[in-house]
């Protein structure tokens, strides 16, 4: 297998939706605690 | 599309459109995901102003029934599969559930006193493991008895849709579960506080059973305002304090199907392999409830940010009903059969009569 690839599908391994759930909902959390997303309706 | 809620490899597209008019599609899918979640904001907003009764009816009712017709109505124009590439249940919950880690606020805990703490951690273990023996008992498959056991014991629907994360439930056994937990609070919300009344209970006794035992959040503040102020008030100390265990729950059982339940006979999973397999989302939803705790405890961040992420949490939590709705399989229901219903009753008569028991031993 080539390096890239190998790297690729180690790459989508890790970035379940597991972990882009944790990502982006971290994310969410630090926009709001910063301020920068408020006023949610 | 995978029938299993939560498994991390779920299917984006069955049968893929062809590739110039894949973006297409994904804008026309996620503009649907958009315009149903709002449609379903709008009606938990506005379906509870029209009478008190409907109040304890929450989000995830509304939700599942537009996901249904949104599903029955595209299946019918043959492109229901075609437009399912954002109804991502799994990302939609869990990303909801870190948000729902970041309004638990770990200070609470201390600040409700040993009172509530001891209240919340007798409550939820002996519920917890009554219901699961009766599930055990009765032949109902492992993952739902996770999810009714959890339910029934924490906090409903949050406690469900958490333990489905957990175990890697299907999407019609959380949609199963979660619609016997607003069935079953809705009576509950007129009557247990019409009992405390008629048994005459003092309103922080009577609060604390309500919170001890009522599983919705807003069934538990229906029940204590129709009783008293003061029993409102103990109510929601009790229910925040058995929400705030919800994280150790989760990763408990998490845990347990890792190493216990999915483990291959005869072999002892390594440390990696419970790392591989064990949901990250836990990880979130303890990291996001220990940074709001800190930043809010310490002043750094006002703490009604609190209540923006609520907000937040249920908008994720609304969209990941509708995809529920949007693939649920009624045959997946019907497999469930009539005795989850029965674990629920019994599960629910136990919790009453031991959370008076409780309240009156603790709280009298």
């Amino acid at each position: 297998m080539a390096v890239g690839q190998g790297a690729s599908k180690q790459l989508t391994r890790f970035f379940t939706e597991d972990w882009l759930a944790v990502v982006v909902g971290l994310l969410l959390v630090a926009l709001v605690l910063t301020g920068l997303l408020k006023s949610i309706p | 599309m995978s029938d299993r809620v939560l498994t991390s490899s779920e299917a984006v597209s069955v049968s893929r459109p062809e590739p110039g008019k894949e973006w297409a599609w994904w804008s026309a899918s996620l503009l649907v995901v958009v315009l149903l979640t709002v449609a379903t904001w709008w009606l938990n907003k506005t379906v509870p102003t029209w009478s008190k009764q409907l109040r304890v009816i929450e989000f995830p009712v509304y939700a599942v029934l537009l996901g249904l017709l949104a599903g029955g109505l595209l299946s019918v124009l043959g492109i229901k599969e075609r437009l399912g590439a954002y109804f991502r249940t799994e990302f939609f919950l869990k990303t909801g559930l870190v948000l729902l880690g970041a309004t638990i606020n770990l200070a609470e805990i201390v600040a409700f006193g040993a009172k509530g703490l001891v209240q919340a951690v007798i409550m939820i273990s002996s519920v917890f493991f009554f219901t699961w023996f009766v599930a055990r008992w009765l032949g109902v498959e492992e993952k739902l008895r996770a999810l009714l056991a959890a339910s029934v014991a924490i906090c409903g629907v949050s406690a469900a849709i958490t333990a489905a994360g957990a175990v890697l439930a299907k999407k019609e056994q959380l949609a199963y579960v979660t619609g016997l937990v607003i069935l079953f609070a809705l009576p509950l919300m007129f009557l247990q506080p019409a009992a405390a009344i008629w048994l005459g209970l003092s309103p922080d006794v009577a609060g604390a059973w309500i919170g001890g035992n009522i599983d919705t959040t807003a069934a538990v503040v229906g029940a204590g305002t129709i009783h008293s102020q003061q029993a409102l008030k103990v109510a929601s100390i009790a229910k925040l304090s058995q929400n705030a265990l919800i994280g150790v729950v989760a990763f408990l059982l998490a845990l347990y199907w890792v190493v216990v339940v999915e483990r291959k006979p005869g072999q002892r999973p390594s440390a990696w392999e419970i790392w591989e397999r064990f949901p990250k989302f836990v990880l979130g939803f303890i990291l996001a409830s220990i940074v709001v705790t800190l930043v809010t405890s310490n002043g750094w961040v006002a703490s009604s940010v609190k209540r923006d992420l609520g907000h937040l949490r249920e908008w994720f939590f609304i969209a990941a009903f509708l995809s529920i709705g949007f693939g649920l399989s009624f045959r997946g229901l019907r497999e469930a059969g009539w005795r989850p219903i029965g674990v629920y009753t019994l599960a629910t008569a136990f919790n009453t009569v031991v959370a008076l028991g409780v309240a009156l031993v603790i709280f009298g």
